[in-house]
């Protein structure tokens, strides 16, 4: 698969040339030599080390191609996936081989990701209310086996989400997926994740071509929705029978068939690598690349290392090293895409770090003090010291790019002592005399803490004290569930480019994700509203006045957006690794493909 | 012997029900130990999905009884439809991965196993041999190399120097030769190199402090050895000095480096995280350390009762090996 142009290169035994014929105190003479002298060019070199850095970083750049060319693979970075079987697809790491594996019914166009375009499904339609979703499938769409896929197959996979006694095909047993909540809104969605039935009655294959989904309720962003990699068709015959590869049976859950532009190479190399080939059923643009090679890290700091040895085509960043990768492979021209010369992306990511304040606390109910406190806090200062300007100051809750963000949304979102000082006294506080010591709680271990010290010193230079209330993961997210906590740190990420995916989590009175215990039903009514307009533009204008309002009192602070801190080699051209942390593999095509064909 | 042995695997019972005992009741008294929380991260999980995998993984039954039940699957030999059968232990299932534990372990131990043998080999040989050289030649060229360099080796962070082999043979060599000379920086196969040189940089790092430990003790053992009365003897005997060294001194200096590499083999086939880490070897100590952060108490079970098996054998062979060293050992007898 991926196979550089070193691949003939072998390192050479020291010693190697040492004669059995030689003398026996001979021998023993050069043996103590030799040890001594291995010994001393060891320690030489780890010193010597310190102070050289590698001439190249990539082999076979290839700036000289002038097009794209089949043939070749490249090298990904992820983590160890806890599943790549879509039915249970949670986190980054498995989403970004299933993406590749699997098309959905729509999906997220790779220049805008904001906007959906045709996958497995060519075209679609919601009713008036967006109640009822109609989509018409592809007839050419295929499963890398060769047999069609049809609308029963997405009815089989959705409803193995759905069902909390689905088996997990590697052992046999019930293993629920932590990711039904995608498919919350189908009408039927409650009676199977209770056990009372085991198919949404809200899904119907009308033909083999087209699928009916009827939602509980309006929905208009469901074609977001749908994009999801792990709403893709699954052929029920390999989850249940399991899937031959070269005459051994291998649980689908280690390699899944999918109808996306690559499938499995080899079964799932767990810890080490994924393999994928070029699935030549596939009804879309065949991909250039022969395959992708996931390769499996415990440490971006190692999978670092190896793309600056040349031999990993896309990985993270290591820490603190940022300016350094900017200035030697050329920051990308969007910040997504990656091209020879411009290969560090700083793109940023549809997701938001930001500070709850626990609205129904005695002092916190009062909006003046939550505004005081999201004045006095210098987000700048954060992106630039302790991420490196590779983060981005927030000012909404919902991070640029998506529909119905809008620049300075929340106007107090935003450094400002004087106003901030300003609020404190409006808020019945001046210079913070009468309010408590506040707790500042974040999770140890995650690198929140230096983020802490800033807010902390921000807030005391206006008069309120904090004191910090740090807690294992588990522990922490437990204070959090049960309320109370005073000022805390989350993150948000969007699973899908839609405004509702942050503001009815985040805000919705009854979201169990609304930390903040932040509640007003005149909210609550207008986002279950602008799901109801059908027009995308409209929508967007709907979710950006409910943004504002809800940023008019500061229930959170938002913080700062993420942004890609990652790095691709410059024989990949046009790698787009998109706002929602998905690699486009499709039209990827490397400038060495005929050398490694 | 065999008495001896008995005798040991006898011991080992209440060692083994109060490693796992403890950590049963740390797992079931430490604060947020919420695995299930830990797999939906900062989300909420629906309450239905939760109380299904609370139910399915038994979370929701007393400590003792979910002891019992681990027990109970531990047990090679159950009952199947009234007749008992061998099934092979069932060290349960992974709350992150749903994947069977025993799978994992037997998909990692392999690997730990060998980077540990590697490792064992490079202390034992460079180790001893430099322990040796250094009390043979005292106070030479040689022995204050090997005492200075030990010094270092010993103060070295392992990830440090993991980190700098991986700079220097797989960035820096690479650059320099052109691409012609290196060495894998990670993983435990790849296309460009058949899969034991693979183990080199790995092995070497995570046997460095051990060896220069080894070495150490080596010298200060057979320097102590030398000054005894029995080695004057055998000299004035007339026997050569590799004579001595080798059929007097040797044999009892090595006891306690024996002793110290036989435990350290125990600890590494408990794996080595570090080393596991920075040279992203698939190996069991990763792994464990994972699961310990998300919780996933079937896997930490499962890896400490591995473990709890490769360490006792080990020290067995270990003990048993005293008997070739030290003809007056005598295992389980009066002594003489």
């Amino acid at each position: 698969m991926s196979e550089g142009p070193e691949t003939k290169s072998m390192w050479r035994v020291p010693g190697g040339r040492c004669s059995e014929h030689e003398g026996g105190r001979e021998l023993q003479r050069n043996m103590r030599k030799a040890l001594a002298l291995a010994l001393v060019a060891g320690l030489v070199s780890a010193v010597a080390v310190s102070g050289c850095a590698p001439k190249a970083t990539t082999d076979g750049g290839g700036t000289g191609a002038s097009g794209p060319t089949k043939g070749g693979s490249m090298s990904f970075y992820i983590g160890e996936p806890a599943y790549i079987d879509p039915y249970n697809c949670q986190e980054t790491e498995g989403m970004q081989v299933t993406q590749a594996m699997f098309d959905s019914l729509t999906n997220f166009d790779n220049v805008d990701p904001t906007k959906v375009i045709p996958a497995a499904a060519l075209s679609w339609e919601p009713n008036a209310d967006a109640t009822v979703w109609t989509f018409k499938l592809n007839p050419a769409d295929k499963f890398s086996d060769g047999t069609p896929v049809t609308a029963a197959d997405f009815v089989y996979a959705w409803n193995r989400i759905a069902n909390p006694n689905t088996v997990n095909t590697s052992t046999g047993k019930p293993d629920p997926s932590i990711i039904s909540y995608h498919l919350g809104f189908i009408q039927g969605f409650d009676d199977v994740a209770a056990g009372k039935a085991t198919e949404m009655s809200g899904l119907k294959a009308i033909d083999d071509t087209t699928l009916e989904v009827t939602l509980s309720q309006s929905f208009a962003d469901f074609e977001y929705v749908v994009a999801h990699p792990s709403l893709g068709p699954v052929p029920q015959k390999y989850v249940e029978a399991g899937v031959d590869f070269n005459g051994t049976n291998v649980a689908y859950g280690d390699m899944p068939i999918g109808n996306g532009p690559f499938k499995m190479a080899e079964p799932w190399k767990h810890n080490q690598y994924i393999k994928v080939a070029r699935n030549d059923s596939y009804a879309g643009d065949a991909p250039y690349l022969d395959g992708v090679e996931f390769r499996i890290f415990k440490d971006p700091e190692t999978a670092y290392t190896e793309f600056e040895a040349g031999n990993l085509d896309f990985t993270q960043i290591g820490e603190g090293k940022i300016k350094d990768a900017s200035a030697k492979y050329g920051v990308s021209a969007d910040g997504y895409t990656v091209a020879a010369g411009q290969q560090v992306l700083l793109g940023a990511e549809d997701s938001t770090y930001y500070l709850i304040f626990n609205n129904e606390n005695k002092y916190l109910k009062n909006a003046d003090l939550r505004k005081a406190l999201s004045l006095a806090i210098n987000r700048q200062a954060i992106c630039d010291t302790v991420f490196e300007g590779t983060r981005e100051p927030a000012d909404s809750i919902l991070p640029p790019g998506m529909a119905g963000y809008q620049k300075g949304a929340w106007p107090d979102s935003k450094y400002d002592m004087e106003a901030a000082k300003a609020a404190l006294v409006a808020a019945g506080y001046p210079e913070g005399k009468g309010l408590p010591t506040f707790k500042l709680s974040f999770n140890s271990g995650g690198g929140h803490e230096k983020i802490m010290e800033l807010v902390q010193s921000d807030l005391k230079a206006i008069g309120i004290n904090t004191e910090f209330q740090s807690a294992d993961f588990p522990v922490y997210l437990k204070q959090l569930d049960e309320g109370k906590h005073e000022i805390a740190r989350l993150g948000w990420v969007a699973d899908y480019p839609i405004a509702y995916n942050f503001l009815y989590a985040l805000f919705n009175s009854k979201s169990t994700d609304n930390k903040a215990l932040y509640k007003n039903p005149a909210v609550d009514t207008a986002i279950q509203d602008a799901e109801k307009i059908t027009d995308p533009a409209a929508r967007a204008a709907k979710f950006a006045e409910i943004d504002a309002t809800i940023g008019s009192t500061d229930p959170v602070a938002p913080l700062m957006f993420y942004k890609h801190h990652h790095v691709g080699s410059d024989r990949i051209n046009d790698f787009v690794f998109n706002p929602l942390y998905f690699g486009n593999f499709e039209k990827v095509w490397v400038s060495d493909a005929a050398a490694t064909k | 012997m065999l008495q001896y042995i008995t005798k040991r695997i006898i011991q080992f019972i209440p060692v083994f029900f109060g490693v796992t005992l403890a950590l049963f009741l740390i797992s079931n008294f430490m604060p947020g130990a919420d695995p299930i929380q830990m797999r939906f991260g900062e989300r909420t999980p629906p309450p239905e999905v939760k109380a299904q995998l609370i139910q399915q993984f038994g979370l929701d039954q007393p400590w003792y009884v979910q002891y019992g039940k681990y027990l109970v699957a531990l047990s090679p030999v159950k009952t199947v439809d009234g007749a008992v059968k061998w099934t092979g232990p069932d060290l349960g299932t992974s709350i992150y991965t749903g994947r069977p534990v025993m799978t994992i372990f037997l998909e990692t131990y392999p690997y730990t196993i060998r980077l540990a043998l590697v490792a064992i080999m490079i202390e034992i040989i460079v180790g001893i041999g430099a322990g040796v050289i250094s009390a043979v030649k005292q106070y030479s060229f040689a022995d204050v190399f090997v005492t200075l360099s030990t010094s270092i080796l010993v103060s070295l962070p392992v990830f440090w120097l993991g980190l700098m082999l991986q700079y220097v043979f797989g960035i820096w060599l690479k650059n320099a030769t052109g691409g012609a000379f290196y060495l894998p920086i990670s993983g435990a196969s790849s296309v460009a190199f058949p899969d034991w040189v693979h183990l080199i940089l790995p092995g070497i790092t995570l046997a460095s402090v051990s060896t220069a430990y080894a070495a150490r003790i080596m010298r200060s053992q057979l320097l102590e050895v030398n000054n005894q009365d029995y080695i004057r003897t055998a000299h004035a005997k007339g026997l050569s000095d590799n004579g001595v060294l080798w059929h007097h001194a040797m044999k009892n200096a090595l006891i306690p480096v024996v002793t110290f590499i036989g435990l350290d083999l125990g600890a590494m086939f408990a794996g080595a995280v570090l080393t596991e880490t920075v040279f992203n070897w698939p190996g069991v100590g990763f792994t464990l350390a994972r699961s310990i952060f998300q919780r996933d108490f079937p896997v930490v079970f499962g890896g400490v009762t591995v473990m709890l098996f490769a360490v006792m054998i080990i020290n067995l062979l270990v003990d048993i090996s005293y008997a070739f060293l030290d003809p007056r050992i005598r295992f389980g007898g009066s002594g003489e």
